[in-house]
């Protein structure tokens, strides 16, 4: 079993707990155009935005859309071949072993990537996990080790079993930014010298090794392309700059970070060789990883506020990486520092897609929330986001931890949190289709001879959701079991407490805790569809349960067919306010939660913890589900996130939208997001950003979790859906992840042009 | 006051609602209307009681709005009979239209048809059946009968957003035709500690409405012509009983907003001239205008009625602009909505 204790807790506290950290005085914010007034790094901002816009249509020329995150990745500036050094007949790699050396060779290989805009040094081309199998999908498995008996249950139920899922966990960069990369190598030849290993701990240390190794080669190639750089430029301003990049680069080698520069750079190469890896895209608590570089370069006259604001731009231009500022610290007290505003400023500067969440709180610095609303509006480009901490931790609480835990689990991912470096969660990778689940209770009651009623219908509807959980329980044991057979996580288990000192990878006990995210997706589909056989069949008796079901198994054909959708596509939604949907959708909830929470998984015993999201799998897990007594056809998208199905209310106020996601909480600490599309003319009232602010508030206090907000002008989306080119600059949150929408495929585009215009 | 005279007829509740008055707001339209402006945008709340609006897109010409109507309001556009092959009812006839039996889509063959329900809705008797019978959203009553309570209820589920400014704000028609029915809300709200505002036109003598509207903050009222004898044209009626509210609103020194729909060729001239009356009532949070609505043509087909400024397009962003600012000379502070 996962050891589980919490008697360690404090003693592996990483974060610092000692005075309130200094705030001082916000600097002039960047203008409209991008940059504030006088901000020697003007243009550096200008062209690394300009860059960016370039490079995504370019991308887009070349690779085709992506319906995903744009991670901040590079056309190489020449064709590169990728050729696996397999150990096994199938042509990949799997295991520690292979996955290191094959990453090795990768670091090795790849072509440096300098921006002189840049403070900071490196970028990224390709990730290995899909040059690796030749697909955009990287979710292999190992072949030795299949999982057969399994499939049946989790086919039935069209679930997302998160089967040799990677990453979607937080490392905690302290531990590298304490050691760096030569700290760490000493610390794993430490380790590896111990007595009694294991075969698989010494694999486990040799991979390790060989990872750092890597990256430090890579660094050095990218150092000799910096000495080229240098040679060959004329601007001195330039050349100064990479000058002092290369001393960065050339200290970070071996040596531990010393200044904010330093700090931001060894960031970023992990960030770039995780990312490379198998796509981990985490960051941490941003503004307090970094204060004390910034405090200790202020004290010491190392650098200013627009040096450091520049720094941090680098770092989040380097890869799209989830961060999360301001929101309590392990004792309650509000973390906001200067930095946090240098952060949002970076943002601000750079205008591109970013994925900052601020965590509110009672005490969270009234200022900093306000500057977040006012980017939000503003900049229109779907960043910052925002947290719920009362919600969060009270929802950790309940799974069994101490708030001082609870606060530590911070907004690092799509729509998810984690413990950095102490949590394995896999979150976002494994989700129960609802839609399906219900689809197939209303078969079942059909064909049975027994009752037919929206009770009886929910009965069955609850059975078959603790089933399909049960199923994904087993699947989630077999990926704990056999993960570091498959793809083991190597970056990761660099920054995370206890992985290199047991040697033990961080899916197989690594770390200390195992929560793994179990999302339900399509919950307004279910409460869409027992609300509308409530109202037509139980209620007014317009329709009888016979003919929705044979309706819906005929996906409503005919005109009779056509008549029936009509009239159950016209009930009353989730969403439009005390409807008889919006009563069925907590109980949906309930009935997850409880399947969710019913007991760990049998073998590994991993708690599993709810929550409702779907990501950017509406349109994939609507296709797996018939036509439902919504009035929704066979094949058609399912809800997004907790979110209700457009049209749910003839005046989409955002406040419905808002009151009907808060009120289907899971409760134990993961999210269900609410995503909420405003029009521009939000902005152009009086104290608009107040009014989007106030928004946010009362969702976190009737319970809510996470926000996510577009500012969209209908208009602009419609030309944009029609031609992307327009826009190329368009960035819009897709889901838990901002991108530019030009960079979307048509299909994709619809949909979030459906959701943007209907709600 | 029984609880059966308080009941009010509302035609809708828009919730996040932060154009009608400070904050965020729920807007609840109220039926009846005492002015007739000819460029009316809500007309669905002229009549106080409920009625009948046909949405033409919705129909996918099934005919049973035909068989519900016992009034013979409802007929065919073209030769009778329909896609579903008319006057079928749900279960009666196992719903298998004309077109249903060559294998079609119902929606394809009733374009096909090119035969649709029309209304003669002075022939309407506001029964519903048609409502009731249609599947297709098509056909829909406007206006509800409400309880006090039920209404406060209902706006005071987004308490929780309204903060400190915001709150509900009762608007119309003309929702002082109701006025005590939204007292008894607004008193349900203030217990909650939800403030209600109302926009008005203030057509009423000052004894009728002075006592409702010391439970209203702000008043939000328009001034749609100086001139009196243009108002009536305009309108219906004289203006003096507004100017001479406003008046009284201005030395009970209560907060109030002065609107001004611009409806280019009609009132944009009396623009200066109004601003100048709002300067000197001296109590005027902001005067606002409002640019033309021209969605108002397609709600009036919906009723059956006619539309007098068919094509009438807005006033333009520049023009907008030169009347804000020949408003602002008067020293009022003006506003333009979507500014």
């Amino acid at each position: 079993m996962i050891p589980e204790t919490l008697s360690s807790v404090a003693a592996q506290s990483a974060a610092p707990v000692g005075p309130a950290p200094e705030r001082r005085p916000v600097s002039a914010r960047p203008d409209a155009t991008g940059s504030a007034a006088g901000d020697p790094y003007r243009p550096q901002y200008q062209r690394l935005r300009a860059a960016k816009v370039r490079e995504t249509r370019a991308k887009t020329a070349l690779y085709g859309h992506a319906d995903e995150d744009d991670y901040n990745t590079h056309i190489p500036p020449a064709p590169y071949r990728w050729v696996n050094q397999a150990n096994h007949p199938d042509g990949l790699f799997y295991g520690f072993d292979a996955c290191a050396e094959n990453f090795y060779r990768f670091c090795d290989t790849m072509p440096p990537y300098v921006d002189k805009d840049s403070a900071l040094a490196g970028g990224m081309y390709f990730f290995l996990g899909r040059l690796r199998t030749g697909r955009a999908d990287d979710f292999s498995w190992n072949p030795e080790y299949p999982f057969t008996a399994l499939l049946p249950q989790l086919r039935k139920y069209c679930s997302i079993d998160g089967i040799g899922a990677p990453n979607h966990m937080c490392v905690d960069f302290r531990i590298g930014l304490e050691l760096g990369w030569g700290g760490l190598l000493d610390k794993i030849r430490r380790h590896a010298a111990a007595d009694h290993l294991d075969d698989e701990q010494r694999a486990f240390y040799r991979a390790e090794e060989l990872v750092v190794r890597g990256i430090q080669q890579w660094m050095r190639h990218t150092i000799t392309e910096i000495d080229r750089l240098i040679a060959a430029e004329e601007d001195a301003a330039t050349r100064a700059n990479l000058v002092d990049m290369r001393e960065c680069n050339a200290r970070l080698v071996e040596g531990a970070p010393h200044t904010l520069r330093d700090a931001c750079q060894f960031m970023a190469w992990f960030a770039i060789a995780s990312r490379s890896y198998n796509r981990d895209g985490a960051g941490g608590q941003l503004d307090e990883l970094l204060r004390p570089y910034y405090e200790s370069d202020v004290a010491e006259g190392r650098v200013t506020d627009d040096a450091a604001r520049y720094f941090i731009a680098s770092l989040l231009a380097a890869d799209t990486r989830y961060y999360q500022i301001g929101g309590p610290g392990p004792d309650g007290r509000d973390l906001t520092s200067r930095v946090s505003f240098l952060v949002l400023e970076a943002c601000d500067a750079l205008d591109v897609s970013c994925n900052i969440t601020i965590r509110v709180h009672d005490g969270l610095d009234p200022e900093l929330f306000d500057y977040g609303v006012e980017c939000l509006v503003r900049r229109r480009n779907g960043w910052p986001r925002f947290s719920g901490d009362k919600a969060l931790t009270e929802g950790f609480m309940r799974a069994g931890y101490p708030a001082e835990l609870a606060r530590r689990r911070i907004a690092v991912g799509c729509n998810w949190m984690a413990l950095p470096g102490r949590e394995y969660c896999i979150n976002d990778c494994v989700k129960i289709n609802l839609a399906k689940c219900f689809e197939i209770a209303f078969d079942e009651m059909m064909a049975a001879a027994g009752p037919r009623s929206t009770e009886r219908l929910f009965e069955l509807f609850g059975a078959h959701v603790r089933d399909a959980v049960a199923a994904v329980a087993d699947g989630i044991d077999f990926h704990l079991l056999h993960q570091k057979h498959n793809l083991p996580e190597i970056l990761l288990n660099l920054m995370c407490h206890g992985a290199i000192e047991s040697g033990r990878d961080v899916s197989d006990g690594g770390v200390e805790f195992y929560n793994i995210g179990v999302d339900g997706a399509g919950n307004a589909v279910v409460a869409d569809s027992l609300g509308a056989l409530q109202e037509r069949v139980e209620e007014q008796g317009r329709l009888t349960f016979e003919q929705v079901h044979a309706a819906v198994r005929s996906d409503f054909a005919g005109p009779s067919g056509e008549r029936a959708r009509l009239l159950l596509s016209r009930s009353s939604r989730y969403g439009s306010g005390n409807s008889a949907a919006d009563r069925w959708a907590p109980r949906v909830t309930e009935v997850f939660v409880d399947a969710v929470r019913a007991k760990p998984t049998p073998v590994k015993g991993a708690r599993l913890i709810p929550g409702l999201f779907s990501w950017s799998l509406t349109l994939a897990m609507g296709r797996d589900v018939g036509a439902t007594p919504n009035g929704r056809h066979a094949g058609a998208p399912i809800n997004h996130g907790a979110n209700p199905l457009p049209g749910f209310r003839a005046d989409g106020a955002a406040t419905a939208l808002s009151s009907a996601v808060a009120s289907v909480q899971c409760g134990y600490g993961n999210t269900a997001p609410l995503q909420l599309e405003l029009d521009p003319s939000i902005t152009s009232i009086k104290d608009g950003a107040k009014r989007v602010g106030q928004l946010i508030r009362a969702h976190f206090e009737l319970g809510g979790t996470l926000v996510n907000i577009n500012i969209v002008d209908a208009d602009k989306i419609r030309q944009a859906h029609a031609d992307p080119a327009l826009f190329p600059d368009l960035v819009v949150r897709v889901t838990g992840f901002t991108a530019y929408f030009s960079s979307l495929s048509p299909e994709f585009r619809q949909l979030v042009v459906d959701r943007l215009l209907t709600q | 006051m029984t609880a059966a005279r308080t009941r009010g007829v509302v035609t809708d509740v828009q919730r996040f609602s932060v154009h009608d008055g400070p904050g965020i707001r729920t807007t609840v339209f109220l039926k009846g209307c005492n002015l007739r402006c000819v460029w009316c945008h809500n007309p669905e709340t002229i009549p106080l009681g409920p009625q009948l609006a046909f949405i033409a897109a919705n129909c996918v010409s099934c005919g049973d709005c035909v068989a519900a109507c016992r009034n013979g309001a409802i007929g065919w556009s073209g030769p009778r009979g329909g896609a579903w092959g008319g006057g079928s009812r749900p279960g009666e006839d196992g719903c298998v239209p004309r077109a249903g039996r060559d294998g079609r889509d119902g929606r394809d063959a009733a374009l096909e048809s090119r035969e649709t329900p029309v209304t003669d809705f002075s022939r309407c008797r506001a029964c519903f059946d048609c409502v009731d019978a249609c599947v297709a959203g098509a056909r829909v009553v406007i206006g509800r009968t409400v309880e006090p309570a039920a209404l406060a209820a209902e706006v005071l589920v987004d308490k929780p957003y309204y903060g400190d400014d915001g709150g509900v704000t009762f608007s119309g028609g003309e929702p002082l035709l109701q006025k005590d029915f939204i007292a008894a809300v607004a008193e349900l709200c203030r217990a909650e500690g939800v403030g209600c505002a109302v926009e008005t036109a203030l057509c009423f003598p000052w004894t009728a409405i002075e006592d409702v509207l010391r439970r209203l903050e702000p008043v939000m009222f328009d001034i749609k012509a100086l001139d009196s004898d243009l108002h009536k044209r305009l309108t219906g009626r004289p203006n003096r009983a507004i100017l001479a509210n406003a008046r009284r609103l201005a030395e009970a020194k209560r907060q109030v907003i002065v609107r001004t729909p611009v409806i280019p060729g009609l009132n944009d001239s009396e623009i200066p001239a109004i601003a100048e009356f709002v300067a000197s009532l001296g109590n005027a949070l902001y005067y606002e205008l409002l640019p033309y609505n021209p969605f108002a043509e397609e709600k009036f087909a919906r009723l059956g009625k006619p539309f007098a400024l068919n094509g009438l397009q807005p006033p333009s962003r520049v023009r907008m602009r030169a009347l804000v600012d020949q408003a602002a000379r008067s020293g009022v502070k003006v506003k333009q909505m979507e500014d």
